[in-house]
């Protein structure tokens, strides 16, 4: 259950951007998640769900876009994505195969893929700090 | 009426956590202490292997324990029994520790004389994977009785350690599991593995080696990203 720890921080930081700015209301979260950050985003969304409730951020809206897993490999030098291992549909996700994909190498290095950044959010200003805010 | 706008914020949680492991890295270093990092699944043997190595170096290295558990009190009488320092970290809900938890740990930590810390994360594959502490070597315990393919199956986690032991070996007939397979997978993700039994003594040399080495290792940066 990390995802209720990382919710807390998510929401801790929201708030805390919201209230600075001199926002009213936090209307969307936009998230960027690593394939290989080991959040499982339903779990993620509840928590935030519940964290948020009578706060600024009530019922706003959570999106989200994965950020593949890359490798460099300490071997020959590729740089790029990992393979995946195929699983049955009904997975979470795809397995990444941490071998370099080019010479088979465990010898790699994750480059990308284990963020979970709070990339922006959409706040509503009250109309008389709109000079402020534009 | 409301005006509507974006704000950017560009804060990375998992980042976060990291930095703050990274000012654990310097306090222990100022202090001159190595902190490991015992990561592994519920009942693989963590405790079992962190007593061992506390009584057979306790002559020559300085070490104590800080002990993250749901409720960390059962461990932390473990360790204590064998005269080193303890501070339990209580987790109550949490599956894992992570740097802001340690951090208040430490500052609970008397350090002096010690050299060595062992940090025992809580049992789980997964949870602890993406929280750096600040620590020097990062070790991941397995054993045979959760099934060969439990390395198979957490292919993050091993990539993130920096060894793998796959203990209870003196069992895996009788679970008909095979050890050689477990570290065969593991050494896909880490670059050392090897097999270990707390009641035969196999590989334990190997452990009480790894452990001294930490303890000497010289101070600077993280190597893994």
């Amino acid at each position: 259950m990390h995802e209720f720890s990382l919710a807390q921080s998510v929401v801790e930081t929201v708030l805390q951007v919201a209230a600075q700015h001199g926002a009213s209301a936090v209307e969307e979260v936009n998230l960027e998640v690593g394939e290989v950050a080991l959040v499982n985003m339903q779990q993620l969304e509840w928590h935030i769900r519940m964290l948020t409730q009578d706060t600024l951020a009530d019922g706003a809206r959570l999106s989200w876009t994965s950020v593949p897993a890359t490798i460099l490999c300490l071997e020959c030098g590729y740089q790029g994505e990992v393979r995946h291992r195929e699983l049955d549909p009904s997975s979470h996700w795809e397995m990444p195969i941490f071998e370099c994909p080019a010479c088979e190498s465990p010898n790699t290095r994750i480059l990308s893929g284990r963020e979970l950044r709070i990339v922006d959010i959409q706040a509503r200003f009250p109309q008389e700090r709109e000079a402020d805010n534009a | 009426m409301h005006d509507v706008s974006k704000i950017y914020v560009g804060h990375d949680v998992i980042e976060a956590n990291r930095a703050l492991g990274n000012q654990n890295r310097a306090w222990l270093e100022q202090r001159g202490v190595r902190a490991i990092n015992v990561m592994g699944a519920i009942g693989s043997g963590k405790t079992s292997l962190i007593e061992l190595a506390i009584e057979m170096l306790k002559a020559e290295v300085g070490m104590a324990v800080m002990a993250g558990d749901v409720i960390a009190e059962f461990d932390s009488e473990r360790f204590r029994r064998h005269g080193v320092r303890v501070v339990p970290l209580n987790t109550g809900k949490e599956c894992h520790l992570d740097a802001h938890l340690v951090q208040h740990g430490l500052q609970e930590l008397d350090l002096d004389g010690v050299e060595l810390l062992f940090v025992e994360n809580v049992g789980n594959l997964i949870c602890p994977s993406d929280f750096y502490l600040g620590e020097h070597l990062r070790v991941i315990v397995v054993s045979v009785t959760e099934g060969d393919d439990i390395v198979a199956k957490h292919p993050v986690i091993f990539k993130d350690a920096d060894v793998a032991i796959v203990n209870k070996v003196d069992l895996a007939e009788l679970v008909s599991a095979d050890p050689d397979k477990m570290v065969r997978d593991a050494l896909a993700g880490v670059p050392r593995a090897f097999k270990t039994s707390v009641r035969t003594g196999e590989g334990i040399q190997e452990w009480i080696q790894l452990v001294r080495e930490t303890a000497r290792q010289a101070p600077g940066p993280e190597q893994r990203q």
